[in-house]
């Protein structure tokens, strides 16, 4: 059974589309800065915050005035997604189901409401399904709809859920992907856990702090040969096997070897059909937290030896939260399209506990035929996903 | 196929040890929630940090927990953990804190009651939490059916809990009806021997798509249906049972509804709370209108 990928759409602070992506990646340029667009934090924070208000972004998204009041979250899901579905149509032959990924859905909103001190109508805009229903009811996809949310992996096991949809014939096309924006439950909720770097954050580095937040939406549509015969769109890359497995360690951290993180990995590994030696790049977890860094570092010296070639994106971009595993899928895929990898930035000092070093430099004109992603989350949830040309 | 094997509810009454069934016949409805004794389930020693929601899901896990290894563990939840988002967000917001625990941050985020479960029972599989509104549950379900196919031994469950100012958000999801707190966990394996009853089918549609597949698949004469909703289009020419009424209204209740599905299936009753049975029931459906436009539908035989 072959999954193709066949469309994608990406928003986030290094850029508003699939292109920007790309110029900012191969530019080395960092979105990450002060965070300026919500009001009242307590402290100044460094983040990937897109610097478009909900008014400039639902222009964008709807192209006029939107009198209705959004979540930025959707807001973003909904520009990504219009890229990532394109020219596709809904069709009676094609069974198209939509799956989301989201840990803040309507938080920000919440958070708005509460401030003028309405109290308690908030949590109407809590539930995270709000997304998905908004996406569903845009594209017209009336056959089956979910939202994952399992922390950071969640967009990862959003595709997961999408991809083993259609090896068991559940499904045809998939329009799946998640979307997080930054709000203040998010920011201090990781800085109350003493996990966010009042300074740029540096995965994989011996000093690393912490992460940074960021905010960013993307979407893939995933399609079977059936389908595809349909669309006539054209393939940009394969999902090749994935996995689930959980650390059952800690509530929030990973476990010290990393054993889910080695067991999603080999658990995506066995389900390619792959070995280690297959894979040319992995895009780590790589969240710059001191117990991440450790804990998938030596997961993947253990499973893949010294010589592996892997980065993190997130000084790029920020830490995503649910929409990391799925804006990390689109930079893998820009590393095949392109034969780069693209660097760990603001690293110095390597770390004494591994024998491995991420990629620190851009390599360019190197083969890139098959990558591994990693997405790690809170309750010790570890999801892995392969893609191929 | 997807079987069930075990079932357990934490509601009104104690449905714990009595399953649902035999509180609704005694009419000894509750009208809050009964918690189990905890104690008797849970080691005391991680009962005292675990919050209600968790300690939920967790009883109700290890109740249904079978001799054989537990492969997946899959969580529905509309909402997680409403006391400690309203803890955490009071607290944020509250200018004369300045340093936050981060405690209710960690107990908020949806996945902590899956991490939770697979943390205290050492579980090391495949672990997910669903979130689409009312519709939560039939994603993690759906799910559920899919490692079924693919050889797994499944916990799924689903777990919602209200806390007191919440009655805007009622009438958002069509009810007058105060939240309650509730939760409802199955194992479900690929295995037909000893079980309760058969999964046969697992449906999000629009109602107009959902009102044509019931025409099309419903037969009175054998077939019963059962709704979370008193007002249920079908129910004016289909007798029907409606859960929500035991259960009280909360996001993951179709949970629950399932349940009380099993139970009609392995019991041998003519009626129930005015709905009169099938001398042999051969399916049950389980209707969901709580989302705005959304239909659930869980079919399931013996």
């Amino acid at each position: 059974m072959s999954i193709s990928i066949t469309g994608l759409g990406i928003v986030s602070a290094i850029g508003m589309n699939l292109d920007e992506n790309l110029n900012s990646l191969q530019n080395l340029k960092s979105g990450i800065s002060n965070i300026d667009l919500i009001n009242e934090l307590q402290e100044n924070f460094l983040g990937g915050e897109i610097k478009l208000t909900n008014q400039e972004l639902s222009l964008i998204a709807f192209g006029k005035d939107q009198p209705e009041v959004l979540p930025r979250s959707l807001l973003l899901s909904l520009i990504a997604a219009k890229q990532a579905w394109g020219e596709n149509n809904i069709s009676p032959k094609i069974k198209t189901v939509i799956i989301g990924a989201t840990t803040v859905g309507g938080m920000d909103l919440v958070e708005k409401i509460l401030e003028k001190d309405v109290r308690i109508q908030l949590l109407a805009h809590n539930p995270s399904g709000i997304i998905t229903d908004y996406l569903a009811d845009y594209f017209h996809l009336d056959e089956f709809k979910t939202t994952i949310s399992t922390a950071c992996s969640s967009a990862a096991n959003a595709i997961i859920l999408g991809s083993r949809m259609i090896k068991n014939g559940l499904a045809d096309r998939v329009l799946v992907g998640g979307g997080d924006a930054l709000t203040k439950f998010t920011v201090n909720g990781f800085n109350s856990l003493r996990i966010y770097d009042t300074d740029f954050c540096k995965p994989f580095d011996n000093n690393r702090k912490g992460l940074n937040l960021g905010e960013a939406a993307a979407y893939i549509v995933l399609e079977n040969k059936k389908s595809m015969a349909i669309t006539k769109n054209k393939k940009v890359a394969s999902i090749l096997g994935w996995g689930n497995a959980n650390d059952a360690y800690h509530q929030t951290a990973s476990s010290p070897n990393g054993e889910g993180a080695q067991k999603a990995m080999q658990l995506a590994l066995d389900e390619a059909k792959l070995s280690s030696k297959d894979i040319d790049y992995i895009n780590a977890h790589g969240t710059a937290t001191p117990n991440n860094d450790l804990s998938e570092g030596r997961a993947i010296e253990k499973l893949f030896g010294q010589k592996q070639l892997f980065s993190s994106t997130k000084a790029f971009t920020g830490h995503t939260l649910a929409a990391a595993g799925i804006i990390e899928l689109i930079y893998s895929i820009l590393s095949i399209k392109n034969n780069t990898i693209f660097p760990t930035l603001n690293h110095n000092a390597l770390m004494p506990e591994l024998k491995i070093t991420p990629v620190t430099n851009i390599i360019e004109n190197i083969t890139v035929n098959t990558v591994l992603s990693n997405s790690f989350g809170f309750g010790g949830n570890n999801a892995t996903i392969i893609i191929g040309k | 196929m997807a079987f069930i094997h075990k079932y357990s509810t934490i509601s009104k009454g104690n449905t714990f040890n009595q399953g649902i069934i035999d509180c609704c016949i005694n009419s000894k409805i509750a009208t809050d929630i009964t918690h189990p004794d905890y104690k008797d389930v849970i080691a005391g020693i991680n009962l005292r940090r675990m919050s209600v929601i968790v300690k939920m899901g967790l009883a109700n896990t290890i109740k249904c927990s079978s001799k054989n290894k537990i492969d997946a563990i899959v969580v529905a939840t509309g909402l997680a953990s409403l006391h400690n988002s309203e803890l955490f967000l009071s607290a944020l917001l509250d200018p004369r804190q300045h340093i936050l625990s981060p405690t209710p941050f960690v107990n908020s985020v949806h996945n902590t009651i899956s991490g939770e479960i697979a943390l205290h029972t050492q579980n090391k599989g495949y672990n997910i939490t669903y979130s689409q509104g009312s519709l939560s549950f039939e994603g993690a379900l759906l799910d559920s059916i899919l490692l079924t196919k693919e050889g797994k031994n499944v916990i799924v469950g689903g777990v919602d809990e209200a806390i007191p100012p919440l009655d805007n958000l009622s009438a958002k999801i069509k009810s007058k009806e105060k939240l309650t707190t509730g939760s409802t966990f199955f194992n479900v394996s690929p295995n037909k021997n000893g079980s309760l009853a058969e999964i046969v089918n697992c449906i999000i549609t629009k109602e107009k798509k959902a009102n044509y597949y019931i025409t099309d698949n419903f037969n009175s004469n054998e077939d019963v249906l059962i709704s979370g909703h008193s007002t249920c289009n079908h129910s004016k020419k289909i007798n029907t049972l409606n859960y929500s009424k035991f259960s009280g209204i909360f996001m993951s209740n179709p949970a629950f509804g399932l349940q009380l599905a099993v139970e009609l299936l392995n019991a041998n009753i003519t009626e129930l709370d005015g709905c009169k049975l099938p001398s042999k029931i051969k399916r049950i459906f389980i209707i969901n209108h709580a989302s705005k436009n959304d239909i659930g539908i869980i079919i399931l035989r013996k």
